[in-house]
């Protein structure tokens, strides 16, 4: 008895044919699909001379058309010195990465990198948002991408990173990335939501955040809610994340191997310190 | 009070509370809330047992020291706890005569009135479990408690003496 399986074909072939189906299908240009449910990935098909920008690192798969350049200003970002240095202070990486479709349509994915939802955001001149700090996933060159909110929550907190914010302003088309279900609210000019900061998924630029304490010393030294919370204050829309990674870390923690001399080091891997 | 609960894999809890309502959770579940909402923490928020032996009775069990009462006032307000692992948020009503034990990290929070203690506890031997034994939370009294239990949740009714083995890890409500 014998197994038999379908020859094999080239993969460049392949994936040809199936970029080739779906513009026939489908149209247009640099049409975005997001596929899957719990741990989405954003798909890409794009003509030549389409162009995106993302984090170095960020890309999950692409076809042979698509051409990467690396540098510190790929996407027309900033490359100066702050803009750098602002970028990588807000969690981000110092080099961006611009891929081109050359010669041909092209292919290109970035996955989720938790269970949760991507969102295509357009942002223009006054409609810019904030972004948590693990959430850009790519973008069309016009939209910047800069640090837009940063503060220390003291030693030892969130692996005593702090909280920080990334801005998307410009002109262009954003894809972001939140984790867990994403539950959105309108606030009214004056209206505040007080969020356990890990939550705090992306706001619109008109909605202002700060940092306050939990009212009350008692709260603050005993509460376990962590000694601050991140205050949104409208008019705007906010967009809050249910899973956090300093929960998932927490979560799994106890289930790790311990190593006596790195103890407690794993809630500091986890949340990138 | 009004409650919803939000999304499907990783589920959100929102109350809608009306001023005066108030409920409790162990310190550090909170995930959201709005300006209306007053936090209170301390060993004895929500009425539960505030004595040093049901505080580290608690804390044994899993939980935390200290609870934060939540009350909403001077308005209605409101007041979210996220799940921390993809999952259920079930609804639960306490009465007298229908308490419930619950996984270590099961519970998320529940009317005052509904008293939350240590209900059983094994260890299951050095190394198991990071050597830390296995224990489940008892949920009695009078009220309304929400419980997150971690991936599918199957219920069996179990018939007087009927048996059910299962691997301690997974082990929500019974």
């Amino acid at each position: 008895m014998s197994i038999t399986r379908e020859p094999s074909r080239p993969p460049d072939t392949v994936i040809a044919e199936a970029i080739r189906v779906r513009l026939l299908r489908e149209g247009g240009n640099l049409e975005p699909k997001i596929l899957g449910t719990v741990m989405p990935v954003l798909e890409l098909s794009m003509q030549p001379g389409d162009k995106v920008f993302a984090e170095s690192g960020q890309l999950a798969w692409m076809s042979m058309a698509i051409q990467m350049q690396t540098s510190t200003s790929a996407g027309g970002q900033q490359g100066g010195f702050m803009g750098v240095l602002g970028r990588a202070v807000a969690g981000g990486t110092v080099f961006m990465t611009e891929y081109t479709a050359a010669g041909g349509p092209g292919l290109l994915s970035f996955a989720a990198k938790l269970p949760g939802q991507i969102l295509a955001m357009d942002v223009a001149p006054g409609a810019g948002y904030l972004v948590h700090r693990h959430g850009f996933m790519c973008a069309t060159p016009g939209v910047q991408f800069s640090m837009g909110f940063q503060q220390r929550l003291g030693t030892g907190l969130l692996g005593g990173t702090g909280f920080r914010m990334q801005r998307l302003n410009g002109q262009g088309k954003a894809w972001v990335e939140l984790s867990g279900e994403v539950v959105q609210y309108d606030l009214q000019p004056g209206n505040a939501l007080r969020v356990h900061p890990g939550h705090v998924g992306m706001y619109q630029e008109s909605v202002q955040l700060s940092i306050t304490t939990v009212p009350g010393i008692k709260n603050a030294f005993f509460g376990g809610d962590g000694i601050f919370l991140a205050s949104l204050t409208g008019p705007g829309r906010v967009w809050l994340q249910s899973m956090t990674i300093q929960h998932l870390a927490h979560a799994i923690q106890e289930y790790l191997p311990h190593n006596e001399a790195g103890a407690g080091s794993v809630i500091n891997i986890l949340s990138g310190s | 009070m009004e409650t919803k609960i939000i999304g499907t894999v990783m589920p959100v809890l929102e109350l809608n509370m009306q001023p005066g309502d108030k409920v409790f959770a162990e310190s550090g579940q909170l995930s959201w809330m709005s300006m209306a909402i007053q936090m209170m923490t301390s060993t004895s928020a929500g009425g539960q047992q505030g004595g040093l032996f049901s505080a580290i009775g608690r804390m044994a069990a899993g939980g935390t020291l200290f609870m934060t009462e939540y009350t909403a006032g001077g308005g209605p307000g409101l007041l979210a706890f996220a799940a921390k692992l993809p999952g259920q948020v079930l609804p639960m009503e306490i009465a007298p005569g229908h308490g419930y034990l619950v996984h270590r990290h099961g519970f998320m929070c529940a009317t005052p009135g509904v008293q939350f203690s240590i209900g059983f506890q094994q260890r299951l031997g050095a190394g198991v479990f990071g050597g830390t034994g296995f224990r489940m939370q008892r949920l009695q009294g009078q009220g309304q408690a929400w419980v997150e239990l971690h991936g599918e949740v199957v219920t069996y009714d179990l018939q007087p003496g009927n048996t059910l083995r299962g691997a301690p890890g997974p082990r929500g409500d019974v």
